[in-house]
C-alpha cells in the first residue's frame, strides 16, 4: 500500500530527466507498457503450452515465443529498476531458466526415445512443459508490476495459478463433451430409439420327414436400444423405492437417535459403504443371483424369460438383485442428505414445538421432515442418476434384455450396454458399433438432466420451505 | 433434543429396524467376499500375495495355478498415482478458486458445474477414453504416424510394437480418465473443508494486513488440513475402487512388473480389473469362472476392502495429528 506513492515519485522523477545515463538510454517505452508486453507474451506461452499437448504441430512455435519471452523478460528487469529503483532478481533469473529451455528444445531431437521406455516421446511434450512451467512465472511477475507492485497486485498476480488449472480442467471436461455429441448424435434416429434388439433362433416350421419330426429354426434379428433405455428406467424406479425409506430411516436415526454405540456402527457403516469398491458391491450382486440356484427361488434370482415354450432360467441376475445391490450405493448417499437436512434445523423449531405440548414423534413428522424434505428429494435424484449410470454392479450379471423387461427378468442397462457392445460377443459388437456413442449421449443426458434437476430443486425448494436464499 | 440417546418409540424403532438393514448388508457383503476367497489361500497359498507371475491363456505359457497378485498391486498403486498427481491440484485449485478467488459469478457457475460433472458415471469417461487417445498420447507419446523402419531406427527403444503403446492399454490413459472422474468428486469436498475454516481466523489475517494468498497459504488451508486429507483419501478410494475404466483403459490382467518399473506407458492392471478379467474369463462373451478362478476374483476383491479400511484409517490418524499440531 505504501509502495504507491514511492512508486508515483519516482515515475516523476524520472519524467523531469534526472536519471542515471545509462538506465535512461535503455528506456525503449515508458510507464506499464513493458509489463503489459511481458504479460501478453507470458500468456502467449501458457495458452500454446497448453494447445501443445492436443496438436504436437504448435510445436513449432515455441522457440520463438521463448526467445520473446527471455527478451522481455530482460527489458522488465531493466524497466522494473528503471521505476521502482530495485533490482528483482527473479525476473533476470526467470529471463536465463527461458534462455536454458530454448536451448534445451534446439538441442532435443523431435522424437525422443530411451529409458528403456517402449514409446516415442514428441519434441511438444518437453516444450509444453517448458512454455507452462516458465509462462505461468512470467505471467505472475508481469501482472505484479503491472498493478503497480502493491500488495493487492500481489493477489492479483496469483491468479493466474489458481485459474490456469481450472479453465485447464473446464476445457478437457467441454472439449471431450462436445466430441461425444459430435459422435453421437447423427446416429440417434427414432429407428434404435423405438425397438429392442433381438437376435434370437425362433423355431418355425415342424416337418414330419420319413416318420422323424424336424424343425428348422428361423432367425430373428432386430436392432435398437429400447429394452436399455426400459430397462435403466425401472432400475431406477426400484432402487428408489428400495433405498428411499431405508436411506430416509437411517438419516434419521443418524441425527436423532444415534448416541450410542450402535450409533457409531450406522455411521461408520454409512461411511464404508460410500468407500468400498464398486467392484465388491458387483461380485456381491453375482453371489446373491447365484446363492438360489437349484431351488424354486432361482427365477426370483436370476430371472426368467419366455423361450417359446414355457419359461426357463436366464444365466444372469433379475432387475430386483440388481437393484437391492444398488441400492447399497443409494443408501449412504439419501443418509447422509437426510441427516444434513435434520441438523440444519433451527433449534427454536424444534424447541417452539416440544414446547406446544407437541411429542417426539409429532414434532419428527410435522416439523423435522418437511425441513429436510429438500435434501431428501435431491438425494433421491442424484441416486437415480447412479443407479442408471453404473456399470461395476451389473457387470457379472446383466444381459441385453432381448426378452423383455420387468423386475424379475434379466437385468441390463444403457450404461451396460455401452460397456457390452465393447466387450460382449462379436456379433453384437458388429450390428450395435455405430450406435455406442448414441448410447453415451443418451446416458450423458440422461445423468446430467438429473443432476441440474437435483441443483435447481433443492434450491427452489429451500427458497419455498424455509424462506432462506 | 436432537442426537439424544435412543429410547423406545415406535418411531425410533421403525428408524433402527431400518437402520439394521445396510448395517446387515454391509457385513454380509464383507463376509460373502471373505468366504468365497477362502480357497485362494488355502489352495495357492500366500504365493498369491508375494509372487509376480499371473500366469492365463494370454500370457505365454500357461501354467495354471500361478496367481501372483504383485502387479496388481503395484498396478493399483501406479495407476492411483498419476490419477492423483492430476486430479488433486486442478480439485484444489477449483475449491480455492470458487471459495476464495472467484471473479463475478463465475465461482458460482464452477460450483454448479462440478455438481453436474460429478453426476457423469464412469462408462462415460470410459467411453471418453479413445478420444484422449488418439488425440494426446498416441502422438505425444507413442510415435502415431511414423514409420516403422524410422521407429526401428530410433537409438534406445527396448522392443518395438505397432503404434508403439500395445493394445492401445497403458496406465497413463486410465489415470488420466480416472482424474477426471475425480476431479468433480473431491473438489465439492475441499471446498467444503476450506468453507469450515473459521472466519474469525481469516479476518484476524486479513486485518493484519496480510495479503489474501498469504492469509490462504498459512491459515486458511492448514487449518481446512483435516478436511483436504479426508476428501484426498475419498478420491482414492474411488480411484483403486473403479473398475470400468480400468478395464476399458488398462486392460485385464498383467504377468510381471513393468520395466523400469514406474513405465507408466504399459499396461499394468489394477487390482478391480484383475479380479474382473479372471471372473469373466478374460475374453469377450465367455462364460463366468468357477472354481480357483473364482475364489481368487474374489480375495483380489478382499485385498481391496482391507486396503480400503487401512486407507481411512490411515487418513483418520492424519486428520488426528492434523487436528492436535493446530489446536496446540
Amino acid at each position: 500500500m505504501n509502495m504507491q506513492p514511492i512508486e508515483e515519485a519516482s515515475a516523476g522523477r524520472l519524467k523531469s530527466k534526472q536519471d542515471k545515463p545509462i538506465v535512461y538510454s535503455l528506456r525503449l517505452v515508458s510507464g506499464k507498457a513493458t509489463s503489459a508486453v511481458s504479460l501478453v507474451v507470458a500468456l502467449g506461452a501458457v495458452l500454446s503450452g497448453c494447445l501443445m499437448l492436443v496438436r504436437n504441430t504448435l510445436e513449432i512455435y515455441s522457440l520463438p515465443i521463448l526467445v520473446g519471452l527471455c527478451v522481455i523478460l530482460q527489458f522488465l528487469f531493466v524497466d522494473v529498476f528503471r521505476q521502482h529503483r530495485s533490482w528483482d532478481y527473479k525476473i533476470a533469473v526467470l529471463s536465463l531458466v527461458v534462455f536454458a529451455g530454448m536451448l534445451f528444445l534446439h538441442a532435443l531431437p523431435e522424437d525422443v526415445t530411451g529409458w528403456q521406455i517402449n514409446g516415442v516421446f514428441h519434441r511438444s511434450l518437453f516444450a509444453s512443459l517448458v512454455l507452462v512451467s516458465s509462462g505461468l512465472p512470467a505471467l505472475s511477475i508481469s501482472l505484479f508490476y503491472l498493478w503497480g507492485a502493491t500488495p493487492q497486485a500481489d493477489d492479483i498476480s496469483h491468479y493466474p495459478l489458481v485459474l490456469l488449472p481450472v479453465l485447464f480442467a473446464l476445457a478437457v471436461y467441454v472439449g471431450l463433451i462436445a466430441q461425444l455429441l459430435v459422435k453421437g448424435i447423427p446416429n440417434l434416429d427414432w429407428g434404435i430409439l423405438s425397438k429392442p434388439y433381438f437376435n434370437y433362433d425362433w423355431p418355425l416350421k415342424i416337418t414330419v420327414d420319413d416318420g422323424w419330426p424336424t424343425w428348422t429354426a428361423e432367425r430373428h434379428s432386430q436392432l435398437g436400444i429400447l429394452n436399455h433405455l426400459k430397462g435403466t428406467g425401472l432400475l431406477m424406479l426400484l432402487t428408489s423405492l428400495i433405498s428411499l425409506p431405508i436411506g430416509a430411516g437411517a438419516g434419521i436415526f443418524l441425527s436423532e437417535y444415534s448416541r450410542g454405540v450402535f450409533g457409531g456402527i450406522a455411521r461408520f457403516t454409512i461411511t464404508a459403504l460410500r468407500a468400498i469398491s464398486t467392484f465388491i458391491l458387483g461380485l456381491t450382486a453375482l453371489s446373491l443371483a447365484q446363492s438360489m440356484d437349484n431351488t424354486p427361488l432361482a427365477g426370483i434370482f436370476r430371472g426368467t424369460f419366455f423361450n417359446g415354450w414355457g419359461t426357463s432360467v436366464s444365466t444372469g441376475g433379475s432387475f430386483l438383485v440388481a437393484s437391492l445391490i444398488l441400492s447399497l450405493l443409494v443408501i449412504p448417499v439419501i443418509a447422509r442428505s437426510t441427516e444434513e437436512g435434520c441438523r440444519s434445523l433451527p433449534p427454536e423449531l424444534r424447541e417452539g414445538s416440544l414446547a406446544l405440548g407437541a411429542s417426539d414423534q409429532t414434532t419428527l413428522f410435522r416439523i423435522v421432515l418437511p425441513w429436510a424434505f429438500p435434501n431428501l428429494l435431491t438425494a433421491v435424484l442424484l441416486g437415480c442418476a447412479e443407479a442408471g449410470g453404473s456399470v461395476a454392479i451389473l457387470m457379472f450379471i446383466a444381459g441385453r434384455g432381448d426378452y423383455g423387461v420387468g423386475p424379475l427378468s434379466q437385468v441390463t442397462s444403457l450404461a451396460y450396454l455401452i460397456f457390452d457392445i465393447w466387450y460382449g460377443e462379436k456379433s453384437f459388437r458388429g450390428a450395435m458399433l455405430p450406435y455406442q456413442f448414441s448410447a453415451g449421449v443418451l446416458l450423458l443426458l440422461l445423468t446430467m438432466s438429473l443432476g441440474i434437476a437435483a441443483l435447481f430443486l433443492k434450491r427452489w425448494l429451500i427458497k419455498r420451505h424455509r424462506g432462506e436464499g | 433434543m436432537a442426537n439424544h440417546r435412543f429410547h423406545w418409540t415406535p418411531a425410533s424403532l421403525v428408524a433402527l429396524i431400518l437402520t439394521l438393514v445396510p448395517v446387515g448388508l454391509f457385513l454380509a457383503v464383507v463376509v460373502n467376499v471373505a468366504v468365497v476367497s477362502l480357497p485362494a489361500i488355502s489352495q495357492v497359498g500366500l504365493r498369491v500375495l508375494f509372487s509376480t507371475k499371473f500366469s492365463n491363456v494370454f500370457s505365454g505359457t500357461y501354467n495354471p495355478g500361478e496367481y501372483g497378485l504383485v502387479p496388481a498391486l503395484w498396478g493399483t498403486l501406479l495407476v492411483a498415482c498419476v490419477a492423483l498427481l492430476l486430479a488433486f491440484p486442478m480439485a484444489l485449485a477449483m475449491a480455492v478458486f470458487v471459495s476464495e478467488f472467484s471473479i463475478g459469478g463465475l465461482g458460482h457457475v464452477i460450483e454448479g458445474l462440478l455438481a453436474v460433472f460429478a453426476g457423469i458415471p464412469p462408462i462415460i469417461y470410459a467411453l471418453l477414453s479413445i478420444f484422449v487417445l488418439t488425440v494426446f498420447i498416441r502422438p505425444e507419446f507413442a510415435g502415431d504416424g511414423l514409420s516403422e523402419e524410422f521407429i526401428k531406427s530410433l537409438p534406445g527403444l527396448p522392443r518395438w510394437s505397432p503404434g508403439m503403446l500395445p493394445n492401445n492399454l497403458s496406465t497413463l490413459l486410465g489415470g488420466i480418465m480416472l482424474s477426471l472422474l475425480i476431479v468433480p468428486f473431491m473438489a465439492p469436498l475441499i471446498l467444503d473443508a476450506i468453507r469450515n475454516v473459521p472466519a474469525g481466523l481469516k479476518e484476524a489475517s486479513l486485518a493484519l494486513g496480510a495479503t489474501r494468498w498469504f492469509t490462504l497459504r498459512h491459515v486458511t488451508l492448514p487449518t481446512a488440513g483435516s478436511g483436504i486429507v479426508a476428501a484426498l483419501s475419498l478420491g482414492i478410494l474411488k480411484t483403486i475402487g473403479d473398475v470400468v475404466i480400468s478395464a476399458w483403459t488398462i486392460g485385464y490382467v498383467k504377468n510381471g512388473l513393468p520395466v523400469p518399473l514406474w513405465n507408466i506407458l504399459e499396461a499394468v492392471a489394477p487390482l478391480t480389473s484383475t479380479g474382473a478379467g479372471i471372473l469373466s474369463g478374460l475374453q469377450p462373451g465367455a462364460t463366468l469362472s468357477v472354481g480357483l478362478d473364482r475364489a481368487v476374483a474374489y480375495f483380489t476383491a478382499l485385498l481391496l476392502l482391507v486396503l480400503a479400511f487401512a486407507i481411512l484409517g490411515a487418513a483418520n490418524l492424519l486428520q488426528w495429528v492434523i487436528r492436535r499440531r493446530l489446536n496446540s
